[in-house]
Formats: structure tokens, sequence, C-alpha cells
């Protein structure tokens, strides 16, 4: 029953989770694809301390629901770990649950979630979900565009683009996954994952939980075979709960009614894992030096420039509602929700040049491949970790990210005496108005002036500017945003001009 | 350049019935040939015969739908311009996430308007499509859901995997280039520009909508904007072209600023010559005032193609008022 019940939320969840991602969904569906990308508990660390409060009394109630729930993660290694596979108790040290988890937290908290999201399961899934975005769903659509075409059936097709940072993390992240979902279950959770250590403590002591009866146990293992976390220790009957996901499974499988969830009797923690592991000091001192070591080696780069590892510290256009390259930085945990949902295909995933190596997969605006379309914010709607603020439609038009530079010389109505007009044409702001320098024997010529004053940032003029080399026109981007005047000279007056003649 | 997400042409219900389709005809359509019968009709890509009708259709004083009604009534209906059976590309300006009453985009009635006669004329098939410059723009133009309830479905562009190379011969500037494989293929082109301040080109009118059909819109802004606006007709010129000058943006074109000054004259010049209906927009649209009319070159490049006459003063025009 339980089982079920936790069955349907967690493939429910899953499925709303992987269409969330898909790049081709309308705008309007950005509400739903928000609500399950908010309901992780990873990017909200930094973002709703109340939600992550929920979900620890929840976790110290129930158990680790969210794991087997909520995760998106959970099905993924499910998927991976196969069918009817059979598990066995696995005694982990401290060291071994706690020290990766710990460094990722330090990170999060620390300034750098991107290097954190390594093993965040959320943004993890995320990656792995657009890369099969990339690689799978949209040449298939192609590919069934080619084919209706055919039948004069006209349907929608999309570009089909490799983003690679995402899909090699994603593959990275992929082989990891086989390999601990193979060697044993959800080993990921209670080895890696920030968001499993962290729920693993109030679980340890959750109210209701699976528990043995020892007097109806036959000590026969079919529970232990069948629990993915490797939890159960048949042998002493006990069952580890911090390392309990609460899948059900074993309560499902136990014929002899030994295995249940229900209140636990005395609400003594279960510390036999405590105390066998001796080396607890040595454990602390090791995660404290690992913690400041992920800490202090970014912050050391940063302060000492080197860029390989902090990024280049120039302006890098990242999209309205990030604040600042800092306040970005420090929120956005990578998960390329925004990436693949941009309808302007201006976010990209950067590589290791913009933000440094810590900031892999973090994304920026690139106007050489696209534009941020001056009607959207969907965005600043999705992002589950506040590196991208909510922001209205109206404030989001006004938010100035960077400012438009033209250089005459590189122009084609310079170097080719023709006339082109392309930027002012796009500009949604009304801040390039075409002047009037000459003609030529191709015709009249205009040249674009800039109002800066109105300039958004939005990179359209730069990515319809047909000089591609070296652009005529191009962003210039700001570390902090700023706002931009609204060109509004008088309001709109549709003059009533009935029974005009005709001119001929 | 542009994405339409949203403009999904058809119900949820009926994009699943065609997936389903696909799976079907993944192997049905490995070994047949291309439908025969797109081809099957090039045969009657003919010019009407323009004898005893009007070259030029003016009206003004009403609706933009009730004013096609009767102009096409006065260049011999709509039948004149489409045979039975005809699958029929219509190439409204809709490339702005723009309302109607903004003058940026042609007007939705007129659109809906021009795909029923369509239809009534025995059209098998009516499509619209352009190459936009925003996403959003065809929802939010009106045009996608006029095109739907007349009937038609509205073709969305996401990618050029649809577009084929074709040459323009004769073209100064414009050679070859790409456009949607409709644009090849249907049997009758309509264009329904809407008239308007343009920032590089003066006004924007029939010429200069006809850009809408090719993908690589950075081409001819690279190689001499104007000459490709008159080069491309010589590829394939609009069966009937008509011009929505219901709304006119005066200033601050194509797109349009919250200042612009929008007019209304509620007129409409409709033509199968794309350069009489250029030039009747132009004439008028100096009469009203509007931005731009000094410098339209591309009109000039097209009549030194013979793309069609300018002179308004040699041709037939019947002028109308609803």
């Amino acid at each position: 029953m339980m089982k079920i019940l936790r069955r349907i939320i967690q493939w429910t969840v899953s499925a709303v989770f992987f269409i969330s991602f898909l790049s081709f969904l309308p705008q309007e569906s950005g509400g739903l694809s928000s609500l399950t990308a908010k309901l992780q508990f990873f990017p909200a660390v930094k973002r709703f301390p109340v939600f992550v409060l929920v979900v620890l009394i929840v976790t110290w109630l129930f158990g680790r629901v969210y794991c087997s729930t909520l995760c998106p993660l959970a099905t993924v290694q499910d998927v991976l770990a196969g069918r009817n596979r059979r598990f066995s108790f696995r005694k982990l040290s401290m060291l071994q649950r706690y020290l990766v988890p710990l460094l990722s937290l330090a990170a999060l908290l620390a300034g750098f979630p991107a290097a954190a999201s390594l093993t965040d399961p959320y943004s993890l899934s995320g990656r792995m979900v657009s890369s099969i975005n990339e690689l799978a769903i949209l040449p298939f659509i192609d590919l069934s565009g080619m084919i209706l075409r055919s039948f004069s059936v006209y349907i929608s097709t999309f570009p089909v683009q490799f983003r690679w940072i995402t899909i090699l993390s994603s593959l990275v992240s992929l082989g990891l996954l086989i390999i601990l979902s193979r060697i044993g279950g959800r080993l990921f959770c209670n080895t890696l994952c920030p968001v499993g250590a962290m729920l693993s403590v109030p679980s340890r002591w959750a109210i209701f939980a699976h528990r043995i009866n020892a007097d109806n146990c036959t000590a026969c293992g079919a529970c232990e075979k069948i629990c993915k976390a490797g939890a159960i220790d048949v042998s002493a009957k006990n069952i580890d709960s911090s390392k309990c996901i609460s899948c059900f499974n074993c309560s499902t499988v136990c014929r002899y009614d030994a295995l249940k969830y229900g209140r636990r009797q005395n609400l003594t923690a279960d510390t036999s894992e405590l105390q066998a592991d001796t080396s607890r000091r040595d454990f602390l001192k090791k995660a404290a030096a690992g913690s400041a070591a992920a800490v202090g080696i970014p912050l050391i780069a940063r302060s000492q420039g080197l860029s390989f590892l902090s990024g280049q510290g120039s302006a890098v256009a990242i999209p309205p509602g990030a604040v600042s390259r800092s306040h970005f930085l420090s929120r956005c945990t990578s998960c390329s929700l925004c990436i693949s949902r941009c309808p302007g295909n201006v976010l990209q995933p950067a590589a290791f040049s913009r933000y440094g190596l810590t900031g892999a997969g973090v994304p920026y605006m690139d106007f050489n491949r696209g534009s941020c379309e001056y009607e959207c914010h969907l965005c600043s709607s999705l992002c589950p970790g506040g590196a991208i603020k909510p922001l209205l439609k109206e404030t989001k038009k006004q938010v100035k990210i960077g400012e438009a530079r033209f250089i005459r010389k590189f122009c084609v109505v310079e170097t080719d005496g023709t006339s082109c007009g392309a930027c002012g044409e796009i500009c949604p702001t009304g801040a390039i108005d075409m002047i009037h320098i000459g003609s030529s024997p191709e015709g009249e010529l205009e040249i674009p002036v800039i109002h800066n004053q109105y300039c958004i940032g939005c990179g359209a003029c730069q990515f319809v500017c047909p000089v591609k080399e070296k652009n005529a026109i191009f962003v210039e981007a700001f570390k902090i945003h700023g706002r931009a005047e609204t060109r509004e000279e008088a309001p709109v007056e549709i003059s009533e001009e009935t029974d005009s003649d005709f001119a001929f | 350049m542009k994405k339409n997400r949203n403009d999904f042409d058809m119900s949820r219900r009926e994009f699943l019935k065609r997936t389903g389709l696909v799976t079907a005809g993944l192997g049905l359509g490995l070994v047949m040939p291309k439908h025969p019968g797109l081809y099957a009709q090039e045969a009657g890509r003919t010019a009407p015969s323009s004898a005893g009708f009007s070259h030029l259709a003016a009206v003004k004083n009403g609706r933009p739908d009730l004013m096609f009604d009767r102009g096409i009534e006065a260049l011999g209906g709509m039948g004149r311009f489409i045979s039975r059976g005809d699958i029929v590309l219509l190439k409204p300006n809709a490339s702005f996430n723009s309302s109607p009453e903004r003058g940026a985009t042609t007007n939705p009635a007129l659109v809906r308007r021009v795909v029923e006669h369509c239809y009534n004329a025995g059209a098998k098939r009516v499509y619209a499509i352009d190459h936009t410059l925003t996403s959003n723009a065809y929802k939010n133009s009106g045009i996608l859901q006029a095109v739907k309830d007349g009937g038609g479905s509205m073709v969305n562009i996401e990618s050029n995997s649809a577009y084929v190379k074709v040459t323009v011969e004769g073209g100064r500037r414009l050679r070859e280039t790409e456009v949607h494989e409709l644009v090849a293929e249907a049997d009758k082109l309509i264009n329904i520009p809407i008239l308007k301040n343009h920032n590089s080109a003066g006004i924007s009118c029939s010429l200069k909508n006809l850009m809408g059909l090719v993908w690589d819109r950075s081409y001819y802004h690279r190689n001499n904007l104007d000459q490709c606006i008159a080069d491309f007709p010589l590829y394939r010129k609009p069966d009937l072209n008509i011009v929505d000058a219901y709304y006119v943006m005066a200033d601050g074109g194509p797109r349009g600023r919250s200042s612009s000054r929008i007019l209304n004259p509620k007129m409409q010049f409709l033509s199968h010559d794309i350069v009489t209906a250029d030039a009747a927009a132009l004439a008028q649209a100096k009469q009203l005032g509007v931005r731009g009319t000094g410098g339209v070159d591309y009109l000039d490049r097209a009549e030194e193609h013979r793309l069609g006459i300018r002179d308004l003063r040699t041709i037939k025009i019947a002028r109308l008022s609803v």
C-alpha cells in the first residue's frame, strides 16, 4: 500500500521533472516546471530555509521519504540498478558516508554551488535530462518532422544543438551512477549525496520507521536482498534508519509479518554504527580539513587571480534577475533548467574560461547564438536556487544587463556602402535610431545611433548583425545590473482619419 | 532566428494522433516517394489573366475583412487566383510580438477572411508562414488564431530542416537562398503585407514582406538589403498581393515603439502585380505622412527587374468604398 503510494508519487514527480526540462515546452508551462524545481532540497538550502526546515522535520517524523519520492535522481538510480537486483547489508564508515557530502555542502555555503552540484542530485538529474533532450528527443522530433512533411503535415522541428559541457558532465555522472548503482543500489545516496547525508541525520531518530520484529523474523534474508540502500542487517536483525530511504520494498516483501513501518517503540537512536566507528574524531578532523580545502582553494585562486580556477573575472552577460556576477555565482547550481528552456537560445552553459573551473556549466548569455527575448522572463520564474531572482515582466524589461557598443568601421554600411538596418529593426526598446549619412550608388545609407539610456543589453542587435567575423555592434556586459529608462515620449494615439482620399 | 515555441498550430490530441502516424509512417515513408500531390499541381501555376479586370483595387472605409470582400470581387473574385485543389501559401506579416492595433503585423481579421476565400474557391489546403523576428509573434499578433479559425494552418519555423535551396534567376545580389519547402511547392502564393514605416527600407510593404519567406535574413542585410528585396520575386512572385492599410505605423517601424504614431486610414490595396501594390501603398503613405517614403530604393530596383507596373496612371484602378 505504502509502496504503491510511494511509487505513484515518485513516478509522477519524476515525469513532471523530466518533462519540465524539455526545451520546446510553451513558456506558459513555466509554473509547473518551477514547482518541481523548487521542491528540490539542495538549491533551496540558500534560497528558502523554511522549505529546508520542513523537509528536515518531515524526515525526522517519517524517515527519508524525500529520497524515495521527490528526488529525481532516485528514479534514475532505480532504472539504472535494473529489476530484481540483489543487494546486501553494507557497512560504511563515517568517512565514506560523510566526507564528500560535507565537501559539497561546504562548497555550496562558501559560494561555489556549481562545484557542489557535482553531487547534488537535482542539478545532476537536470543536466542529464537536458542532455537526453538534446541528444535524443530533439533529433527524434526533427526526424518525425521530416517524415510528416512528406505527408504534407508540418510540425515544429527544432535546431539540434550539442552543449558539450553539459553532455560531458552528464556522461561522467552517468558512468559514476551506473557503477555505484550496480555495486550497491543507492550507494550514491549514502556516500556522495549531500541531501542524503543531511537527511540521514534526522532520519536516524525518525519517529516512524521500518523496524524488525525479532520474534517473527526467521532471518530468511528476503528484506536484506531487496534493500537497495543496504540498510538492513539480517544477521543482527537491525535496520539502519539513517540509511533507509523509505522505499517500502522490505515491508512488502516480508512474508512473516516481521518487518513493518510504524512508530518506533523506543525512541532511542540507532547508534550502533556511530559506536562502531572508532575513528570518529579522526573523521571529523579529515572532514574539516577537506572542507577547508574545498572552500579555501577557490577562494585563494580568486584572490590570486588564478583565472583557470576562478574564471577570467571580466564581465560575462548574465540574465536579468541574476543581480550581479557574485550573486549569481554564489547561487547557481548549474542545473541547466534555464538553459534548456530559454526561448531565445541565448543562455548557454559556460565551459571553463568564463567562470573558471568552479563555474563550469553555469549559464552565460551568448549573443552570437541568440538574444534575450524582450517579452520573456521565463528563466527568472524557473530558477530553483534564486540565482536568477523572480522578476515581473514589466520590471524585467527595464533591467540593464549591459549596453550596446557600435564600431562604425566594421559596419556593413561603412565597409560595403550598402543599406542594412538589421540592428535598428530588431531593437525592442527603441535604443537604436537609424540616421542618414548620405547615399551611394547602391542607395540611401543609414547607420545606427545608440541611445544607451534605453539600452537593456538584450543582445538582439548583436545577434542579427550580419557582420559575423567581428561584431560591428555588440553588448558590453555589466558585472552589476542596472536599470534602463523607458523611451516613451507620448502615449499611443490612433488618429481617427476616416474617409481620407486615395492618393492616386 | 525566431522561436514560436507556443505556436503549435494543432491541438494536443491531434499532435499525438499525428505523432502516432509517424511511427506507422516510418516504414512507409522511407520506401514511398515524396507525396506526389504537391508536384502534380505544379503545372497549374499560371499567372491570372488580367484581361478586363482592374489592375489594382483600392478599397477604403470598412473593416479589413469587408474591404477584402469588396476588393477581391472587383478583381474578379478569388476563383481568378485559386484553382480547385490548390495548395495555397499565405505570407502575412506576423513578425512581431505585437497586437493588431499597433500596426506592426497584418490584421488578423483580414488574414482569416483570405483563408476562407481560398477554401471557398476550392483550395485543398491553406498554410501561412512567416520567419518572424520574435518568439510568440504568431500567437500574440493574433494571426495564429485567425488562420486556424479560417481552417488553415500556420507553419512553425524553429529550424531550417524544412528549408530547401533555390536559385534566383537574374538576381543581382540574391542569387540563391533557402526557402521553406512550401514556398517552393505551393501552387499559389498570396502576399498579405501591412503597410508601415521601416527604419532601413523606408517603408515595408509587399516586396519587403517576402523577406519572411527565406531562412537567412541576415544575408539580405549583409548584401544590400534593397537589392535583395527586389531580387527575391525573380524566384517567385506572389499570385496576389493584399496590402493591409487599416492601421498604419507612421514611424518607429518595423517593430514600433510605444511612442510610434499609428494612423487609421482604413484602406486596402489589392493587385496581382507586386510593384503596382507597392507603388499604390507608397503613394498613399506619402499622403498620410508616413516617415521613410523618400528612400524606398527597392521599388526602383524592382522596376529595373521589370517585375511589374509602377506608373499608376497607366493602369485600370477600381476605387471602392465600403
